[in-house]
């Protein structure tokens, strides 16, 4: 499954001359690095918990925007119990987030929300931008969890977008991954592509709150989060990230949550 | 997963096995059934012993099962239920569902009809669709006690719902055994 590039009210605002950062952008070849960080929410054996992670692109060469990301594969860590946690009670439709965004799906879809930074190409250099994320779960699927990344910007590129991810099967020590595909984004038309640089986001039920009809009143609660294993594997709980980058080059990172103390 | 099949060798003229299976039925536990008898060709010949073991014939059942089971105690990466089933035989149900991976689920099962038990083991796909979770797939009988010391079935397909809020479970088994 390829990403949906949806860029339903997309006003590109420059900042700067448009020839200039094409010249500056023409021939790119960035090597890139990356680096995880994870961490659980809370971290304590037999707990329910939130998942927070994050990725962050180092490019290797200074004053340039690194290859854009286009697929981030997040490993998740064996015997976390994701399907016991009452995230994601409710669907999301891809259209219904493009035309009303967040607020255009149910509040029992969301399941985590973050922050993406992305370089936006610029004379001498990159302008960053940082966006919010939403994830929440997709349309119903037999195979698979879907899970749908919302990111919205404001300036100085305006977009919103819509990328689809999906829980899929892995192999030890990791008991499933999320394997999403990011679109590029253009800064204009012919323009380059921003590039994502930083991205945060939780899977759990930390600043959630859903709602349910109890004798005809809809009462708030908080989701069942993702069930901690009750033993701690001896090097902690590893997670890994496999990044691909437009430039055809592919980047892992692994980070531990450590064993609570 | 590790195959257990327990083969009966019933060397019976047909007639006779089926008024054997007739007069015995769940009645089995009252005989040592646990002896396999061999075929006449391998069996040592004892004619003056009254302790033979007493033939039993293998009856296939056309099994047809629907639980309906709750949790106990707090799930997590392992669901514990209990609950009745109720088809081709009425009788409580246990089931241990591990959570292995994002989307499969291993299945571990004891049901009790009157006049033993029988256990069995298997795997399912499994995947949350809204405030459920669906699973299918296929199991296997490990084992057996009393009247069921020898039942025996592989592929026997298993499916079900259940509540990802209230953990309620619902489940159909179907398929072939060998009792």
């Amino acid at each position: 499954m390829r990403a949906r590039v949806s860029i339903s009210k997309a006003h590109v605002a420059l900042l700067l001359a448009a020839p200039a950062l094409c010249m500056s952008a023409v021939g790119a070849q960035a090597a890139q690095t990356v680096r995880l960080q994870t961490g659980f929410n809370p971290n304590r054996l037999g707990a329910r918990t939130t998942i927070e992670f994050g990725f962050q692109v180092y490019d290797t060469v200074s004053q340039q925007a690194p290859s854009p990301v286009t697929n981030v594969d997040l490993h998740l860590p064996a015997g976390l119990g994701l399907a016991t946690s009452t995230l994601g009670l409710a669907n999301c439709e891809p259209l219904a987030l493009i035309a009303g965004g967040v607020s255009g799906c149910p509040a029992n879809a969301r399941i985590g929300f973050g922050s993406a930074v992305v370089a936006v190409p610029a004379e001498g250099g990159s302008i960053e931008e940082e966006g919010s994320l939403t994830a929440l779960v997709g349309p119903p699927n037999r195979e698979h969890l879907e899970v749908l990344f919302y990111a919205e910007g404001r300036a100085p590129v305006s977009a919103q977008l819509v990328f689809p991810g999906r829980v899929l099967d892995d192999h030890a020590p990791f008991s499933g991954r999320l394997d999403t595909a990011i679109p590029l984004i253009p800064t204009w038309p012919g323009g380059p592509d921003v590039a994502v640089t930083r991205m945060t986001s939780t899977i759990g039920p930390r600043g959630l709150t859903y709602y349910r009809h109890v004798h005809g009143a809809i009462v708030p609660f908080r989701p069942r989060g993702i069930a901690v294993p009750k033993r701690c594997p001896r090097r902690g709980f590893q997670f890994r990230v496999d990044i691909t980058f437009m430039d055809g080059t592919r980047q892992s990172s692994t980070s531990s949550v450590p064993c609570p103390r | 997963m590790r195959r257990h099949l327990r083969k009966l060798s019933i060397y019976l003229p047909p007639a006779a096995a089926a008024i054997v299976a007739l007069i015995l039925g769940s009645a089995a536990t009252q005989a040592p059934a646990r002896t396999p008898v061999r075929s006449p060709s391998t069996a040592p010949m004892h004619p003056n012993r009254s302790s033979d073991p007493v033939a039993r014939a293998a009856r296939e059942v056309n099994l047809q099962e629907t639980g309906h089971l709750h949790a106990v105690g707090e799930p997590g990466t392992m669901i514990i239920e209990r609950g009745t089933a109720a088809g081709t035989y009425n009788c409580s149900i246990a089931v241990h569902l591990t959570i292995v991976s994002a989307n499969k689920v291993i299945a571990a099962f004891t049901v009790r009809p009157r006049g033993g038990s029988v256990t069995g083991k298997g795997s399912a796909r499994f995947v949350q669709q809204g405030a459920n979770g669906y699973f299918g797939g296929t199991i296997a009988i490990t084992g057996g006690a009393g009247s069921f010391a020898h039942a025996s079935g592989t592929s026997i397909g298993i499916s079900g719902v259940i509540s990802r809020e209230t953990f309620v479970l619902t489940v159909h088994v179907h398929g072939k055994i060998h009792v």
